[in-house]
């Protein structure tokens, strides 16, 4: 039986032979690294026109020029590098230990209705708790050094993954209940064949949330006693006014935020191919 | 198995459901007599809400009959059973290939399985072929068609060799032209192989033009009303469809499902 290739809905992307017509890689020439790249050079044009425009006062604003030169100048000098490295030790500790608790007991979570049923309130009261007001807590209990700083990384992270986790087990699509029970599937395939599989486009739905939120409760932590890390930066900048230290903090901090998200969606394509598919 | 011995009957099955909203008790099924020889395509038609799938879910061991029994072959030890699915539920995740090895590997894993891994993926390249996806199979289920990913469900099912194929009205969500195509692939297939199969549909001409025998149930509370027997050899061709015989068939089939009388 013949099998026509209008059958096959080919993906948009990769399709296409004028591929060898250009030099950079087919990733790099994709609609959202190039207009992507446009929108932030436009942006930091306008921004340092701005600025000269009006002739801001630098207590005020920052330009782009100034950062970079800041950022060049404390590259030098050392010190960022150091605090660049304290606060990923810190994050990565929180992040990494937080996001594997949560995907086990958000798992858990899913399945087990019981266990959800004691979880829940303790789940919910936590996840509406300000947690800027437990950081002085986890000071006080676990110094001003790396454990504080990264406990108080793991309370944010935790939540967003939980969740995530969670809703993904009970989303599942009862036809593949279906499927898996017509199959004799048994609990122990089940989870490792179907249940996981299924999750894994939530589980990193949360793990890409949470990194936002994990980095606000590195600086939290930092801002509440610190003597060193990119919130210490931060916070000795605003205390001497010093705009463009503030500034070279914070982009680094948001930089770091968008190389961990996107590192997360290459990770995600590579453990699971087929959720690229659709798009 | 001796000669006469059926591979699977219904003895006398009733089925009730208890609503979940309001506890109140639904009977579906009366009382539902019926036995399938081993080699048979037998199809179960019927107003929807008589029961038609829920019968296809006891065949496979996934809901009981409230009363009444089904026996399999001599004794009451369950056959292996391969499921055909309405809806291609094939798992996103995994390419057409490892779609088709799903239940294999799961033999695999309990090792009662006959295959070694080589002879597995012999068996699946196989069936991909049989089906027409062998250029699919290292697809994703969404990259090919709703017609496409039925062969994959049809594979999967197959791939297991299961003494009887329980199909659940697995062309009702494609295309007119698609749902042809592949009824003639099913009757090519299911006669190469000498599949015993249980087919629901509410669709009398596919019922018709499949089956060695349609059995035609009333609507809730169900019971059978009739066993028609469809004499022509399989496989058929498409043709077989506008013959006398067929058309004959077709007007009793029409006239059994849609008399109120046997509403009982």
């Amino acid at each position: 039986m013949a099998v026509s290739s209008n059958d096959v809905n080919l993906p948009a992307i990769g399709v296409g032979t004028q591929g060898r017509r250009f030099l950079l890689p087919r990733l790099l020439r994709s609609p959202a690294i190039v207009f992507g790249t446009a929108s932030v050079v436009i942006g930091l044009i306008l921004w340092e026109f701005a600025y000269r425009l009006f002739h801001v006062s630098p207590l005020v604003l920052a330009p782009p020029s100034a950062i970079a030169a800041e950022f060049v100048k404390l590259s030098q000098q050392g010190t960022l590098e150091t605090d660049i490295a304290v606060s990923t030790k810190q994050f990565a500790l929180g992040y990494v230990t937080s996001s594997v608790v949560a995907i086990v007991l958000g798992l858990l979570l899913g399945i087990n209705a019981r266990f959800r049923y004691v979880a829940n309130p303790w789940v919910q009261a936590l996840y509406a708790t300000p947690t800027v007001s437990l950081a002085p807590i986890f000071i006080i209990w676990l110094g001003f050094g790396l454990l504080s700083k990264a406990a108080i990384v793991a309370l944010m992270v935790f939540f967003p993954v939980l969740i995530n986790t969670a809703e993904g087990v009970r989303m599942l699509d009862p036809h593949y209940i279906d499927v898996a029970s017509a199959f004799g599937t048994n609990r122990r395939e089940f989870f490792w064949k179907v249940l996981l599989p299924a999750t894994q486009p939530h589980i990193f739905t949360g793990l890409r949330l949470a990194v936002a939120r994990g980095i606000v409760g590195l600086v939290v932590g930092d801002l509440f006693g610190s003597t060193e890390g990119l919130g210490y930066l931060i916070l000795n900048a605003s205390q001497i006014f010093n705009t463009t230290i503030l500034f070279v903090g914070t982009v680094v901090l948001a930089g770091g935020g968008v190389l961990l998200t996107e590192a997360l969606t290459l990770i995600e394509r590579w453990v699971s191919p087929w959720t690229r598919v659709s798009r | 198995m001796t000669e006469d011995a059926p591979l699977l009957a219904f003895a006398s099955v009733r089925k009730e459901f208890r609503l979940s909203s309001t506890g109140a008790t639904v009977l579906a099924i009366e009382d539902v007599s019926f036995a399938l020889r081993a080699g048979e395509f037998v199809s179960v038609v019927g107003p929807s809400g008589c029961g038609k799938t829920t019968l296809l879910r006891m065949a496979a061991g996934m809901v009981p009959p409230t009363t009444g029994n089904l026996r399999f072959g001599a004794g009451d030890q369950r056959g292996s059973t391969g499921f055909v699915f309405q809806y291609a539920s094939l798992f996103p995740w995994r390419t057409i290939e490892q779609n088709v090895s799903y239940g294999l590997e799961l033999a695999q894993n309990r090792r009662r399985a006959n295959l070694a891994g080589a002879a597995a993926h012999t068996r699946v390249h196989e069936l991909l072929d049989l089906v027409g996806l062998t250029d699919f199979a290292k697809f994703y289920p969404r990259e090919i068609s709703g017609g496409m990913q039925q062969r994959c469900n049809l594979a999967r099912a197959l791939a297991i060799q299961p003494e009887l194929l329980l199909m659940d009205e697995p062309f009702s969500a494609l295309d007119a032209q698609t749902r042809e195509e592949l009824q003639l692939e099913l009757t090519r297939i299911t006669s190469a192989l000498g599949t015993t199969v249980l087919f629901i549909t509410h669709d009398i001409r596919e019922a018709a033009f499949l089956s060695d025998r349609v059995v035609v149930l009333s609507s809730r509370p169900s019971h059978v009303v009739e066993v028609v027997d469809v004499p022509a050899p399989r496989p058929r061709a498409f043709d077989y469809q506008v013959s006398a015989e067929f058309n004959g068939i077709m007007r009793h089939l029409f006239e059994l499902v849609h008399s109120p009388v046997h509403s009982s």
